[in-house]
């Protein structure tokens, strides 16, 4: 893997480097009114670096259980979840920050974006709480606004632009730090077919250009296409891992075998 | 920084770690401050809907705080006065005015001895402010002679004239002697038309009924407060959520809050106690005229209008940190999923 040595100059015979995300019997427990529901029973999966992966399910799966317990937003009842080899529950709450502003991008179903700051300043956000300083936060943002084809609309609010609009400034507001994981939590369930199309793209794009780690959680067939692995959850557990070569053979009857996935 | 054994798997686990893990550094004061400003200006009616909670809670409790100190104020002055004027010294105008009395009454008898013609011009050009009628009734005091008789009088012989202006100036004097004196008890008088009691008994009910009224109006004020502040972060616990997703510290979010409610809450405070002040002054200005000016305790309105900026500026910030305190503590998710 070429990206290895670049991500880990110091380390580079370690074994760590070669996943970005590993995830250990990893269970989660929510209390529901004296009851409790078991969202994930042990789910055991490893992603590997610059891998674009779609995790897949019905609603109520555990799927976006999952997706939170591998980007840190929430914290497993049972089991480990080591993102670059370091495994989250061990830190405290300021590397814990560190971790989110530098390692994990988010983009969510629901865009997130700050609806008080332009799209210029939502992207520089990241980096100002990295700690870099504002002119040099403000050129970076704006680059990287241009990257997603943004570069007219710096100054606009979120309320100002259209949804692909806003995802756009959520993905790059996502790279913002270079992160090594970028997390989606159903980034096209909010737009319409086209817009999704483009935004599903644009993931594509940075993925194979930055060779950075792509987890998706979806619902959206077109997703299916480019990426490398697909993890299909079910009730909790993973139900299977499809790589993309099993797709391709499989390519005749995807659409029905994921269809029956889905309703 | 204790070495437990925590901290001994964290330091293996960094040191075993390609990735190196560090600490998010603590962003300046500048920065939030910064970020806060933007987002009360972005954010103007919403913030000015939540101030104007606070201004109306704290104009409520400093107007019953004045009023109540303008009252007691009032009440002092019936008891001293510090009226300058001794009875001798209304005695001696007294007097006077009744010589003058009968020198005007001499006077006039002497003149029509003379039996002048009375001239028209006179009475259009006489400069009596009022007509002698008018005169009489504004003083109360009646005059030398009947106000038909005088002016008759006047027209006819102009020396007369300048006799009774001297009868006339030391009338207004005693006059307005009687008036300063009597004030106390005109005070007294119209404090109890509005219903304010005066007996020692019935001021100490009053007393506790006022301290009810303080206690209600904090309570108003509490309830106000902070159920706007609760308000307007909980609606922005999504924001909170993205926020710690992109690296924002706990600290960082509670600073954020800490700064924008301690801006609101002084602003706020600020403009209610002035419009609070303003207000029990005018009403007070309306029961009791220009008695209200006599004996404003300023001393004790400063320090209500302290007490109000204590209580208000507490309110806002307290009721800001605890729910942005509870949503900085929370998993991002948390935060963002939070049923407001």
């Amino acid at each position: 893997m070429a990206a290895t040595t670049e991500h880990d100059p110091d380390n580079a015979e370690s074994a760590l480097s070669e996943y970005t995300v590993r995830t250990i019997d990893v269970k989660r427990n929510y209390k529901m009114g004296g009851e409790i529901i078991h969202a994930l029973k042990g789910v055991t999966i490893s992603v590997n670096r610059g891998e674009y992966i779609s995790i897949m399910g019905p609603s109520g799966s555990g799927k976006s259980t999952l997706f939170n317990m591998i980007g840190g937003l929430d914290k497993p009842s049972e089991g480990k979840v080591y993102i670059d080899e370091v495994d989250i529950a061990q830190l405290d709450s300021y590397e814990l920050a560190w971790m989110r502003c530098h390692k994990i991008g988010y983009i969510f179903q629901t865009f997130n974006l700050m609806p008080v700051q332009t799209a210029l300043e939502n992207v520089m956000l990241p980096m100002i709480f990295a700690g870099m300083n504002t002119a040099e936060a403000q050129d970076k943002a704006a680059e990287i606004l241009k990257r997603v084809e943004l570069g007219h609309r710096l100054m606009n609010r979120p309320a100002e632009m259209s949804g692909g609009q806003q995802q756009r400034v959520a993905i790059a507001r996502a790279f913002a730090n270079d992160p090594s994981i970028i997390l989606a939590d159903e980034p096209t369930g909010n737009l319409d077919l086209h817009t999704g199309q483009l935004i599903i793209e644009l993931l594509h794009d940075l993925n194979k250009e930055k060779g950075v780690t792509i987890i998706t959680a979806t619902h959206d067939h077109k997703m299916l296409a480019i990426s490398d692995r697909i993890i299909w959850i079910r009730d909790g557990r993973v139900d299977r891992i499809q790589n993309r070569e099993d797709l391709k053979i499989e390519v005749g009857t995807i659409q029905g075998a994921g269809g029956e996935q889905m309703h | 920084m204790f070495y437990d054994g925590k901290a001994m798997t964290q330091a293996v686990n960094r040191s075993k770690s390609a990735a190196g893990v560090q600490r998010q550094p603590m962003l300046p004061l500048s920065k939030a401050m910064e970020i806060a400003w933007k987002s009360i200006r972005l954010r103007l009616s919403r913030s000015l809907l939540v101030t104007s909670g606070i201004v109306l809670a704290l104009a409520f409790l400093m107007s019953i705080l004045t009023s109540d100190a303008m009252i007691k104020g009032m009440r002092g002055w019936i008891e001293h006065p510090g009226i300058s004027i001794s009875k001798e010294q209304q005695q001696v105008l007294a007097d006077s005015l009744r010589r003058q009395r009968t020198a005007v009454q001499e006077a006039v008898a002497e003149s029509r001895k003379k039996a002048l013609k009375p001239r028209e011009r006179w009475k259009a050009e006489n400069d009596f402010d009022k007509s002698l009628i008018e005169i009489q009734q504004e003083l109360g005091i009646p005059l030398p002679l009947t106000a038909p008789e005088l002016e008759s009088a006047m027209s006819a012989d102009a020396d007369l004239e300048g006799i009774f202006r001297s009868w006339l100036e030391s009338a207004r004097q005693l006059k307005a002697m009687q008036a300063e004196r009597t004030a106390p008890q005109r005070l007294a008088a119209l404090m109890e038309k509005n219903g304010v009691p005066s007996d020692p008994v019935q001021i100490q009910q009053s007393r506790i009924q006022t301290r009810w009224m303080i206690g209600l109006a904090l309570l108003v004020a509490f309830v106000g407060i902070l159920n706007a502040m609760l308000m307007s972060v909980t609606e922005r616990y999504r924001e909170i959520g993205t926020m710690k997703c992109l690296g924002a510290l706990d600290g960082f979010i509670i600073k954020l809050f800490l700064i924008e409610s301690l801006f609101q809450g002084v602003v706020g405070t600020v403009v209610g106690v002035v419009l609070g002040l303003l207000l029990s002054l005018v009403a007070t200005s309306i029961s009791y005229g220009s008695f209200a000016w006599k004996n404003i305790p300023w001393s004790e309105i400063v320090s209500a209008g302290g007490v109000c900026l204590v209580v208000g500026v507490l309110l806002t910030v307290g009721g800001a940190l605890y729910p942005s305190w509870r949503a900085a503590r929370m998993q991002p998710i948390e935060a963002m999923r939070a049923d407001v």
